[in-house]
């Protein structure tokens, strides 16, 4: 017994030594990247930029050194890149020219260059998804010019301008995709979907020359692969709208008969409902919507504690949601032939068998679709006054 | 298996000294004072503290009176024994227990026969009393000795509940026993061990709340037990342990006299030892060793809480420091992306890998666990400030080792002495180790390896026939209400099912004295 337990015990360090801890990476080998850049080199080649975090303590671990002087900026993150004739190419490239081993299991955001998203995504959205590190849950983008600039900001919040987008996008103001979604969207009915489109802030005036931040300017709509148009922010809210992806955001509008001052909703609560029907030749298509929000600013005369102004703040409220969705309508349809909605996903759900015969036509028949909109909003709550704030009362009107 | 283990232990000593010490124990007692005294006299050769006192009966019959110096009380003897037997003038004619019973002033005294039993209650401090003519001794109860007196337990310490601690003397941990269970139900069966140290062992049980099994494997197990002395229980508890090669003890020592009771009135058994101020539970399971005292002291909703923290971090202070090299050496995406940017910060002057880092410290830590335990208090201080200082402080300036890892380390240290019992706790840590190896070679697989090894050995762990993981792995519900959570007393209405065969049993009935009787007279 106790020769045999010797025996086995003797086996142990064996099993330890024979491994050799072949998977190991030791945290001071490797390059945590943050974010990954593509754009269009040189000779049609494909250019990658990363952006690793330099894990250098801001308070300093050999105690205090010299004083700042120097850059001012702290910077905790550096940029390199290579190119090559695809991304796996290019990476192993720029690897020869990084002492430590590139790690994608922290990097967040991907970012296609305008040339790139122009060229088509699909080849470069095959080797993020292929590949095991990369995470499916990071957050895709499309720069207005280089994707290499954005990463070579210094934000003055926050250590790094990819982790700048990040927050960006998890406080729900914008719109953004994740790459998994993306690669869903890709394969998708309408063939047509929309990406985030960053734009690089105009820095202040007292700030240094690369220290401001990348930020959600609009939407790139893509048709395809290929990045056809962008949208500004303001039709890009309509498409959130259809989408039901509206969180915390502000909605201004004006009454009917007082030309001045403007109210103000936040947050909004919206359910939308799509209704597809299709009568002959005519498809059609409702959004159907309910929208409530809560008062935040009131600059008109109007008191909303009174039922019948309430009535008329309602309508008012109901008009400058249709407005917002019909002008995104409008420019989707007309302006970019591109069904970033999925109402092509809609017609296949509730009309499988016709969609089978008419989906190769969707692209002459996106534009004929017929949008009804039917709208009902409510504003919940009117904030902790009810007249006019700092009005006389003689003022308000009831 | 165990019999021929404890066999070839006895018999690798020499067993001729033995055999013929054993045969003259058997003889009975000499008429002749001489022969006896003779005979008494070889046996304790060379010891300057036995002491031989001549005297005569009413000053005519020989007699003497035999003990060891320092453990018998001497006053008591000149007073209550010489004295009045000197001056007895009836003394012609009348026998040694009818001198007895008019003389000497001793409540304890019994009749010895044979040499054995003589040198027996010489060597306990019982004074002998020998008579010419006369084939039989008495022995007087006049045993005394320097003592301890109870103290509060030194390792068991609670903010509520007794503050007895058994001490050193069996006698005395017997009756701190019998102070808090009156009934004579609770019995106390005493058994000698130990072939020089003759030490007293005592079972302590209540008869029929404890199963006729567990007392006749005990008693067996104890009786199977053939040793040169006996010190600590320590040296009991490894001997009949189910599986004495297991890191985790399957008996509960404890210095408090309330577990213990705690514990028989539950039907399990304890044993005491002379010597030392340890009890033993037996038998018990991992859930015994993770409950405090002071669980069943405190508002129930607190204890079920503190129980819960205590599961947590018993687990903690045994996976923490592995999951850490674990998730640093292989998965790196599992951390968030802040957290891991600023452990890369704290590891980046660090020359050594995560691994030889983790053992380094734990290792260290270790040591100075040990070290602060074993200096005398005066000193114990300047070890925590080297700990503290040394360790915590300057090496993580130094760039030896990273601070995150020196929080690891602190944080696993104190879980584990969040494990009331000492033992247990270290039982824990030691397995850190291994863990630790594994978490640093194959990654968190490593680590489930270790862990289903570990929960496989509790499986197959037992304690005096009774499953370690009693109630978890043979699920019984009645008895989760003092597992998962610490019911109310009210609800704790049967007692733990120990063994399959036994019968559920009922507490007594408990009622709640609160509230509605008084709520209904006004």
């Amino acid at each position: 017994m106790v020769r045999r337990l010797i025996r086995a015990s003797l086996l142990v360090p064996l099993i330890v030594m024979l491994t050799g801890c072949w998977d190991r990476n030791e945290l001071n080998d490797l390059a945590l990247v943050t974010a990954l850049a593509l754009d269009v080199g040189e000779d049609n080649q494909i250019d990658t930029t990363i952006q690793f975090l330099l894990p250098r303590s801001q308070s300093g671990v050999g105690g205090t050194g010299g004083g700042g002087g120097g850059s001012g900026t702290s910077r905790d993150t550096a940029v390199r890149h290579a190119q090559g004739s695809n991304i796996a190419d290019a990476l192993s490239k720029l690897q020869r020219r990084l002492p430590r081993k590139l790690f994608w299991g922290q990097c967040k955001i991907f970012i296609f260059g305008q040339g790139v998203a122009k060229k088509g995504v699909q080849e470069s959205v095959d080797f993020l998804t292929r590949h095991p590190q990369p995470r499916e849950r990071s957050y895709v983008f499309v720069s207005d010019g280089r994707a290499a600039d954005t990463l070579e900001l210094f934000p003055p919040l926050e250590r790094s301008s990819a982790e700048v987008l990040r927050e960006l996008s998890d406080m729900n103001i914008g719109f953004k995709l994740t790459l998994e979604q993306l690669s869903i969207k890709l394969i998708s009915d309408s063939k047509a979907f929309a990406i985030p489109y960053i734009h690089i802030l105009q820095k202040s005036k007292s700030a240094e020359p690369q220290q401001t931040i990348p930020y959600i300017y609009g939407t790139a709509i893509m048709k395809g692969d290929r990045m056809i148009g962008a949208m500004s922010e303001k039709v890009m809210r309509g498409m959130m709208w259809i989408n039901n992806e509206v969180g915390e955001y502000t909605v201004s509008f004006g009454m009917k008969g007082s030309s001045d001052g403007l109210i103000s909703l936040k947050p909004i609560t919206a359910k939308i409902k799509l209704v597809p029907s299709i009568s002959g030749d005519k498809w059609k298509m409702k959004v159907k919507a309910h929208v409530e929000g809560d008062m935040v600013q009131n600059e008109t005369a109007y008191n909303p504690a009174q039922p019948t102004v309430l009535v008329e703040m309602d309508k008012a409220f109901e008009e400058a949601v249709r407005k917002r969705i019909e002008l995104c309508l409008n420019q989707a349809q007309h302006q970019f032939n591109a069904d970033i909605f999925d109402f092509a996903g809609v017609y296949h759900r509730k009309f499988p068998k016709l969609w089978e015969r008419e989906k190769q036509n969707w692209d002459q028949r996106f534009p004929q679709v017929e949008v009804e909109t039917e709208i009902t909003a409510h504003i919940a709550r009117s904030g902790l006054i009810l007249a006019p704030g700092g009005m006389p009362k003689e003022e308000v009107m009831e | 298996m165990r019999t021929r283990y404890y066999s070839k232990v006895s018999a690798s000593r020499s067993p001729r000294t033995r055999r013929e010490m054993s045969e003259q124990e058997k003889q009975p007692l000499d008429l002749a004072l001489t022969v006896n005294l003779e005979r008494l006299q070889t046996v304790y050769t060379s010891c300057s503290d036995f002491i031989v006192r001549k005297f005569a009966i009413g000053g005519q019959m020989e007699a003497a009176v035999i003990y060891i110096d320092g453990m018998s009380d001497t006053n008591g003897i000149d007073k209550y024994v010489i004295a009045p037997l000197m001056n007895a003038e009836d003394a012609e004619g009348a026998n040694l227990s009818q001198l007895a019973e008019k003389r000497i002033g001793v409540s304890d005294k019994r009749i010895v026969s044979t040499l054995g039993d003589c040198i027996g209650a010489i060597s306990n401090g019982l004074p002998v009393l020998l008579r010419d003519q006369e084939a039989i001794g008495l022995a007087c109860g006049l045993i005394k000795w320097e003592q301890r007196s109870i103290e509060e337990p030194a390792a068991e310490s609670a903010i509520r509940g007794p503050r007895e601690g058994f001490t050193e003397t069996l006698r005395v941990n017997t009756s701190l026993l019998r102070r808090i269970i009156k009934s004579p139900l609770m019995k106390l069966e005493t058994i000698t061990l130990g072939e020089y140290t003759q030490t007293k062992v005592t079972i302590a049980y209540i008869e029929g709340l404890a199963s006729a099994s567990l007392l006749q494997e005990v008693r067996s197990r104890l009786g199977r037990i053939e040793i040169d002395g006996i010190l600590e229980s320590g040296y009991i508890e490894e001997m009949i342990e189910d599986t004495p090669r297991s890191p985790f003890p399957q008996l509960l020592s404890t210095e408090r006299p309330d577990v213990v009771c705690a514990s028989l009135l539950e039907g399990r058994a304890a044993i005491l030892t002379e010597g030392s101020p340890y009890a033993l539970i037996a038998p018990i399971s991992l859930f015994t060793l993770l409950q405090s005292p002071e669980d069943y002291y405190q508002r129930f909703w607190v204890s079920t809480v503190i129980r819960w923290l205590r599961y947590f971090f018993a687990i903690m202070s045994l996976l923490l420091p592995s999951l850490y090299v674990a998730v640093l050496t292989y998965h790196q995406e599992m951390v968030p992306g802040s957290l891991l940017s600023s452990m890369a910060t704290a590891r980046e002057p660090v020359p050594f890998p995560a691994l030889i880092e983790a053992l380094m410290m734990e290792v260290t830590f270790e040591a100075l666990r040990e070290a602060g335990l074993r200096l005398p208090k005066q000193v114990g201080a300047a070890v925590s400030i080297v700990g503290a200082l040394v360790i915590g402080q300057a090496a993580v300036q130094a760039g030896l080792v990273s601070a995150p890892m020196v929080i690891v380390v602190a944080i696993t240290g104190i879980a584990s002495f969040m494990i009331p019992r000492y033992i247990t706790g270290i039982a824990i840590r030691m397995l850190r180790f291994p863990l630790i190896i594994l978490a640093g070679t194959f990654g968190l697989l490593g680590i489930m390896m270790g862990i289903i090894a570990i929960v496989l050995h509790l499986c197959a762990l037992k304690s005096f026939g009774m499953p370690f993981l009693h109630t978890i792995a043979t699920p019984k519900f009645r008895e989760m209400k003092d597992i998962l959570i610490r019911a109310p007393w009210w609800a704790l209405d049967t007692r733990p099912q120990l063994y399959d065969d036994q019968p559920v049993s009922h507490r007594q009935p408990v009622k709640q004295a609160t509230g509605s009787g008084q709520e209904g007279e006004s």
